[in-house]
């Protein structure tokens, strides 16, 4: 399970936001990634592929192209470059199209 | 074209050597605009935390934070136009097609182009590498250090060089308990250690960083074991459990020796290779240097590459890490400037000269530190005939075995199977292929031509180009 680590007194996480992922309201916070926010809540798998196995974050840095999500409708977003915002509307994605639809 | 922006320098990458470049290359008096697929500056060597973090005690974050910061606040504060979130996908001659999220495509000349693209890890295929819960030992350390989010609770650590050291050590420190750590390579020999410090030259913090990463492990009791690699992940859609081995001194799996640890997540780190797509896509010569992380650019005194008005410079140029890379990034400004007749080549070469003995001291150092941790082909031997090579496509090692058995051309290869066809354009499976060729040709990868580049050298959605017409972009032709 992911977990947020605690800060010590050096850094402070940026302000609670609310995001949707399937359906249900998750918080995190500004300055956190999509895949971040989604490891803190114990989400590892982004996605499964056209072969259906899952997938979740491997490069961490826009590289492999596996941690994809739809992200307020746009398929195939990468979740490790993408940065949370209030409101925002997350899928897990199956396949080419948004899991479940 | 009307009104095209245009830029004595365009600058791709925000990390160390682009950002010391754009900085040094507006102080020279040229126009400069420096373009980063990311929100952030910093590269992934000085990552940034993401926007909305507060950094309240810069001092707390060490030695390398303040590197970091001090390069990126020189580059914002230089007359150099910043474009984060901005990707180059096509480049033709001086033009340069940009794509800015959520924006438009667009059309830049740059009278001059440094690629700065840095390096990635060295993708390590084995079974279950696909699986969540492996992660490189780059993503762990963005989401820990950038993120402050662990990526689990019980971690494995395979890799080898000082990486495999520092970073276990840091996470263990940051709170994700380390179940072990397995390094490739054999215990550091006195010999080494000697050798390392002539390189070094009395810079004896290397050293001393090795020593205190080695008391953590040893504090917490995580278990350091040399000669180990890892063979496979397994688990039910997650890592649930590591295996790993013993290996002879090329890296290969002695038989009888596997050993099977619990964990939740584990991190692979083997070193870095060059992020060189749009090195490729423009032409630039190229060499292969394992060593240096495998696909090298052929350049010269200043920094240029084979094609005219194209420079590049740091670690996606040859892993040689930042220090070198912030010097190289110096000297292509310096190049750049001379270039354009903005510096007088005597004070070019006058200005040149320290840039340069730094960079070959350093690089002496970080050679023989690469020497000391020489990749071993057994890398390359650790997956079965069912392993996905290609993640994207998931092509199994027996689909591109079938295909190798009849030829011995990437490009073949990647027709014949889809491996490398996918978003990720085969930066994690070509130099798995590769090793499937060398395996069964005795070609060796230095001699095998790399598959041609496709445009976008990113993925761009076709709302950012759908309106403008095709051949001011040059994408489609």
């Amino acid at each position: 399970m992911g977990r947020r680590l605690p800060l010590g007194p050096a850094i402070e996480r940026g302000p609670a936001v609310t995001i949707t992922v399937d359906g249900r309201a998750v918080r995190a916070h500004a300055g956190e990634t999509v895949a971040a926010a989604l490891l803190a809540e114990g989400v590892l798998a982004t996605r499964t592929t056209v072969g259906g196995a899952p997938r979740g974050v491997f490069c961490g840095m826009g590289v492999c192209f596996d941690c994809l999500a739809v992200i307020d409708g746009v398929p195939n977003t990468r979740t490790c470059m993408t940065y949370v915002r209030d409101g925002m509307d997350v899928r897990l994605q199956d396949g080419l199209t948004p899991a479940g639809s | 074209m009307p009104d095209v922006e245009t830029y004595d320098l365009l600058v791709v990458g925000g990390g160390p050597a682009g950002l010391a470049a754009a900085a040094d290359a507006a102080a020279l008096g040229l126009s400069v605009a420096l373009a980063d697929e990311r929100a952030t500056l910093g590269g992934q060597i000085f990552k940034q935390m993401g926007p909305g973090f507060e950094v309240r005690d810069p001092s707390a974050l060490g030695h390398d934070y303040a590197r970091g910061r001090a390069l990126i606040e020189a580059a914002e504060r230089s007359a150099a136009t910043i474009l984060t979130r901005t990707a180059v996908v096509a480049v033709e001659g001086d033009r340069v097609v940009l794509v800015t999220e959520g924006e438009h495509a667009r059309t830049v000349v740059a009278r001059r182009l440094l690629l700065a693209p840095g390096a990635h890890d060295r993708p390590v295929a084995f079974p279950g590498w696909t699986l969540p819960g492996v992660l490189t030992a780059g993503a762990a350390q963005t989401l820990v250090k950038a993120q402050r989010v662990a990526p689990g609770e019980r971690a494995v650590f395979a890799g080898s060089g000082p990486l495999a050291l520092a970073f276990p050590a840091q996470l263990q420190a940051m709170g994700v308990p380390v179940a072990c750590v397995l390094e490739a390579g054999p215990p550091p020999r006195l010999g080494d250690v000697a050798r390392m410090l002539v390189a070094a030259r009395g810079n004896t913090r290397l050293l001393r960083d090795a020593v205190h990463y080695r008391t953590t492990l040893l504090r917490h009791r995580v278990p350091l074991r040399y000669r180990r690699i890892v063979v496979r992940a397994e688990g039910d859609g997650r890592v649930e459990q590591v295996t790993h081995a013993r290996v002879d001194a090329d890296w290969r799996v002695i038989p009888g020796t596997e050993e099977t640890i619990a964990a939740d997540t584990l991190c692979v780190g083997y070193g870095f290779t060059p992020s060189v797509e749009l090195l490729r896509l423009v032409g630039c010569q190229m060499d292969f240097d394992e060593d240096r992380g495998g696909p090298v650019a052929v350049l010269d005194d200043w920094q240029r590459t084979s094609v005219a008005g194209v420079l590049a410079a740091g670690d996606g140029t040859g892993v040689d890490g930042s220090y070198v890379a912030i010097d190289e990034g110096r000297l292509a400004a310096l190049g750049a400037a001379r270039d354009l007749g903005r510096i007088d080549p005597a004070a070019a070469d006058r200005a040149a000269a320290p840039i340069r003995a730094r960079i070959a001291r350093k690089r002496r150092f970080a050679r023989a530190l690469k020497r000391m941790h020489r990749i071993g082909p057994g890398l390359f031997e650790l997956t079965t005939p069912d392993t996905v090579l290609c993640r994207c496509e998931e092509v199994t090692r027996a689909r591109i075995d079938e295909a190798v058995e009849g030829t011995a051309d990437l490009s073949a290869v990647k027709a014949l199977t889809r491996a490398g066809m996918g978003l990720c354009q085969g930066r994690n499976c070509q130099r798995h292929v590769m090793a499937r060729i060398t395996a069964r040709h005795g070609v060796q990868p230095g001699a095998i031509v790399p598959a041609t580049p496709r445009l976008p050298a990113r993925p761009v959605p076709l709302s950012a180009v759908a309106e403008r017409p095709d051949e001011e972009l040059g994408l489609f032709q």
